[in-house]
């Protein structure tokens, strides 16, 4: 469906384009954002990988992980209405960089403090949601991965309405939000059903911004082994471990505070998000915190950040008695093991500003996890206590 | 990146620091405001705000990229270097929250379009100034 979609979108999208062009004082708006990144890490057990990519780095380099090019074309129709559609290719969650439509949505101011928007948009889970994707427009060189890679959809197709108000204290923006969403995180079909939530942001003249997001939907992650290990379970006396472990229609939620503060030359930002699953996915609790200092064109920066599982949401309670049962026990510690996502970051950066619209950056991380972390594809010899270095290098544009 | 049209720009910017040209924000002459604070002006350009102290729609006017007014005009309004708008601005544009002011190629060019638009926001060096506009905001 995703596919047709694109065939149907991009002829489109090159016409409004040559329309655009071709349109003196034109209605029509072409901007784009891209990253050439590479990444390699101090281990060969385990891949360093982003948001459900199905590959990473580890000590071979990887231009995979960050590198990405998104185009975008707005319309303002009239005053009051106005298009988006944003496209953008990137290493997927399908395992290939296979062009996406991000976003394709339509806007109606209604009145200059309401805003209204119906169709594609990005999900506002994060502080970042909407622009995590362009590197030009963050200090550090990613978003960082212990906050954002707790949830695998970064869009929904729905509607959202905003309303701005200005106070004694700053401009208060509250949105609410409600559809679906569905994508691929590492070749699973994750689909979020019934989603529903809210966002009120504070920026101050000052410039602090204070942000407090909730999101709550039901979600369905397509994995047949873990639906075939359910309905096993459902056939033994330990039915209720199978329905800890049923991956549909679970309840989700997510919710995550946040301050940025960009004045002078300092910049600060920090989150603290919680992630509550009713299924076999983990709760996890996600915060970091980042400060830099500007010196002219070049900005180093510090962040700090964790990764908590709080939950497995799972009880294993399958004694080993048999030899089948101890199989059935191992299978479900196993999935447990694997949503482990414990993990503490130390990561030293600097950006460069050293063109109009080009940005430079560079990366080093110290990542000690517990369990499997944030990391994919990890091998036998993955190990306690080990701390991976990552180093990073990214060129950001936007135009 | 050619490091000598790099050398040269530093060699403006430090130029036009030097020679301290004043910048004026100006509006329609027909505009209600009388004057206007810095935080406001700083507002209308950085995005955070779409609407002009009157409640009306604000249409913004940039200078040319690279200009020493404006980057006067964004160190001394908003405390904030080119790459910072530029940042700030590429967090709006691709979010679909909003479009960076319309870009002019001279204060002449600016003062035209204030002149002809009663929602109109732009800023000139002072010693452009003349009938056709208003001032609301002086910086040094």
């Amino acid at each position: 469906m995703m596919f047709q979609a694109r065939h149907r979108l991009l002829p489109l999208l090159l016409a409004l384009a040559a329309g655009g062009a071709s349109a003196a004082d034109s209605m029509f708006s072409l901007s784009g954002f891209g990253t050439l990144g590479l990444v390699r890490t101090s281990t060969d057990d385990a891949q360093y990988a982003l948001f459900g990519q199905t590959r990473g780095a580890d000590k071979d380099a990887s231009a995979e992980v960050d590198s990405k090019l998104g185009v975008q074309l707005g319309a303002k129709f009239s005053p009051m209405f106005s298009g988006t559609v944003q496209v953008l290719t990137k290493s997927n969650g399908k395992g290939n960089f296979t062009p996406g439509v991000e976003w394709a949505f339509l806007k109606a101011q209604v009145t200059p403090s309401l805003a209204v928007r119906a169709g594609r948009m990005g999900a506002p889970f994060f502080a970042v949601s909407d622009f995590r994707d362009v590197g030009f427009a963050n200090t550090a060189l990613r978003p960082p991965k212990d906050v954002y890679d707790q949830v695998p959809v970064s869009h929904f197709d729905g509607a959202d309405a905003s309303y701005q108000l200005g106070t004694s204290l700053g401009t208060l923006t509250g949105q609410v939000f409600g559809g679906k969403a569905s994508d691929r995180s590492q070749r699973y079909k994750v689909e979020v059903k019934s989603v529903a939530g809210f966002n009120a942001t504070l920026e101050t003249d000052a410039g602090l911004t204070l942000r407090l997001g909730y999101a709550q939907g039901k979600l369905t992650v397509g994995n047949d082994q873990l639906n075939g290990l359910v309905t096993t379970l459902r056939a033994t006396p330990f039915a209720a471990v199978g329905n800890q472990l049923d991956p549909n229609s679970s309840k989700a939620s997510f919710s995550g505070v946040g301050l940025t503060w960009d004045q002078g030359q300092w910049v600060v930002s920090a989150e603290y998000t919680q992630r509550r699953i009713k299924t076999f996915l983990a709760d996890t609790d996600g915060w970091y915190v980042l400060v830099g200092h500007r010196f002219g064109a070049l900005t180093p920066y510090i962040t700090v950040s964790e990764s908590r599982t709080v939950d497995s949401n799972v009880t294993n309670t399958i004694p080993a008695a048999t030899p089948q049962l101890t199989a059935l026990k191992a299978a479900v510690d196993s999935v447990i093991e694997g949503q482990r996502h414990s993990q503490k970051t130390f990561a030293l950066g600097a950006r460069w500003d050293f063109a109009r619209n080009l940005a430079l950056k560079a990366q080093w991380e110290n990542i000690r996890p517990d369990g499997r972390g944030y990391f994919i594809a990890t091998s036998a010899n993955w190990g306690n206590g080990k701390t991976v270095n990552v180093l990073s290098v990214a060129l950001d544009t936007v135009f | 990146m050619n490091s000598k049209n790099l050398m040269s720009g530093l060699a403006l910017a430090f130029f036009a620091v030097a020679a301290q040209a004043q910048v004026a924000v100006v509006v329609n002459p027909k505009s209600a405001a009388a004057s206007m604070t810095a935080d406001q002006v700083a507002g209308i350009f950085l995005g955070k705000t779409a609407t002009l102290p009157s409640g009306a729609t604000a249409a913004p006017a940039d200078q040319a990229e690279g200009s020493a007014v404006r980057e006067q005009f964004y160190s001394k309004v908003a405390g904030k270097q080119a790459a910072q708008v530029k940042a700030a601005w590429s967090r709006l544009v691709f979010s679909g929250k909003g479009t960076p002011p319309k870009e002019l190629g001279s204060s002449a060019d600016v003062k035209k379009f204030v002149a002809a638009n009663p929602d109109a926001i732009g800023y000139i060096e002072k010693s452009a100034v003349d009938g056709s506009v208003k001032v609301v905001l002086t910086v040094d």
